[in-house]
């Protein structure tokens, strides 16, 4: 046996072994980064199979089988609302009606970087700003908006991601009430202040014309999933 | 040996090496990206915007979106206190006590991640209602079969996963870098 094992190791051509682990090493970073890259089956990629861009859908109770992503809390009512900041800021109007209820807000791949609770908000009702980083040294945005009303300014690192709201259910008799006041929240495009249409006069009056119009339209509301 | 058979043998080893391991520390985690409390395990980095590469990958396949462990503490069971495989041929008890936080729940999963149909349709027990004992301890039975008090029904022919979700603990800081859990639920196996 030790000597079928010395012949073995002799006839073993280590230079390519050694090799091999090395193209192994690369094949291995390369399949770790790429992953979030090309996974069709992520949040995102299954959440777009339901929705669309800046509208914010509250999902029905999480029960066996009916669950857009794995491993879902099934005491939890869920709402959410993918974001597409290309073209303006997106503006969250959302209640944390109880101290449980929650706001996560996530990147294109699944990154968090933002989470309110409502036992740490100042306030039940709240106006959330999404503003790009890279949008941010060209644009004013304050905390206060035109009107008085207190907004809360969220930097993103990418342009598209995801809201997720959480509201846990203490018992099957909470849920209908909990999806009612769910149906309030809201997710849409910022509209533009009279300040940015004034701004604008370069765009000419046509184009100012269309956006005031559009800017009078009544907000749509949420949808529900199913 | 023939050159081309060296070729094969070296790329079919190359591709072994890489994407296996790949698979490997994605899915399983290693000491880099995971930490044991008994039965439980956790991604200490998950949902975080500076995660490592593997838990990034990890929450991309998944499908998941986690909140960031600095706020959230997502604790997964495969198997019980003893390290046998947790499945719906067994009965198992899970011994705790209410965990200092926001919200925290326990939901049974099966191996695939899906909610498991029963007629109670109870798939979990949160900090809102859960019934104590007298001592403040809580106990959940997991059983195929009807059980008093807190019971998760576990279906017939699943592997299971257990997950604790925890909201806003009172220690995450230090549950995740010391390793000293306040005090993560025993699951019991009481019989098969």
């Amino acid at each position: 046996m030790l000597a079928f094992l010395r012949q073995m190791l002799s006839q073993t051509p280590w230079l390519w072994v050694a090799g091999s682990i090395c193209l192994g090493g690369i094949i291995h970073i390369l399949a770790v980064f790429s992953i979030p890259l090309i996974a069709e089956r992520d949040a995102w990629g299954r959440l777009s199979a339901i929705s669309t861009v800046n509208q914010m859908y509250v999902l029905p109770p999480v029960t066996e089988g009916v669950a857009p992503l794995p491993m879902m809390a099934p005491d939890v009512t869920y709402a959410f609302c993918r974001f597409d900041l290309t073209q303006q800021n997106v503006l969250l109007r959302l209640v944390l009606a109880e101290a449980t209820w929650m706001v996560a807000i996530y990147g294109r791949y699944g990154e968090n970087f933002y989470f309110l609770t409502g036992a740490e908000a100042r306030r039940k009702d709240l106006r959330l700003l999404l503003v790009p980083r890279e949008r941010l040294a060209r644009e004013t945005v304050t905390e206060k908006t035109e009107e008085g009303e207190e907004q809360i300014i969220v930097i993103t690192p990418s342009l598209t991601g995801i809201v997720l709201v959480h509201a846990p259910v203490r018992g099957k008799a909470f849920v209908r009430p909990i999806i009612e006041a769910m149906q309030d929240i809201s997710c849409e495009p910022q509209k533009e202040t009279d300040a940015q249409l004034l701004a604008s006069d370069q765009d000419g009056d046509l184009a100012r014309e269309q956006r005031l119009r559009a800017r009078s339209e009544p907000r749509k509301g949420t949808r529900n999933y199913r | 040996m023939p050159v081309l058979l060296k070729f094969f043998a070296f790329a079919a080893l190359s591709l072994v090496l890489g994407l296996g391991s790949a698979w490997y520390m994605i899915d399983a985690g290693t000491a880099l990206t995971t930490t044991r409390f008994g039965a439980w395990e956790i991604w200490h980095r998950e949902g975080m915007i500076d995660a490592d590469p593997y838990t990034q990958a990890r929450t991309a396949r998944s499908g998941r979106l986690p909140v960031t462990t600095a706020t959230a503490l997502y604790f997964t069971a495969r198997h019980d206190d003893d390290g046998y495989t947790l499945t719906s041929s067994c009965d198992y008890e899970i011994i705790g006590r209410s965990i200092n936080s926001l919200w925290w729940s326990i939901a049974l999963y099966d191996s695939n991640g899906d909610l498991i149909a029963n007629k109670a349709e109870r798939h979990s027990f949160n900090s809102q209602n859960i019934s104590l004992q007298s001592n403040g301890e809580f106990r959940i039975a997991v059983s195929s079969a009807v059980k008093p008090g807190n019971w998760l029904p576990s279906g017939r022919n699943n592997d299971l996963i257990l997950m604790l979700r925890v909201i806003r603990p009172v220690n995450a800081a230090r549950t995740t870098r010391t390793r000293e859990p306040e005090s993560l639920p025993q699951i019991k196996r009481i019989d098969c």
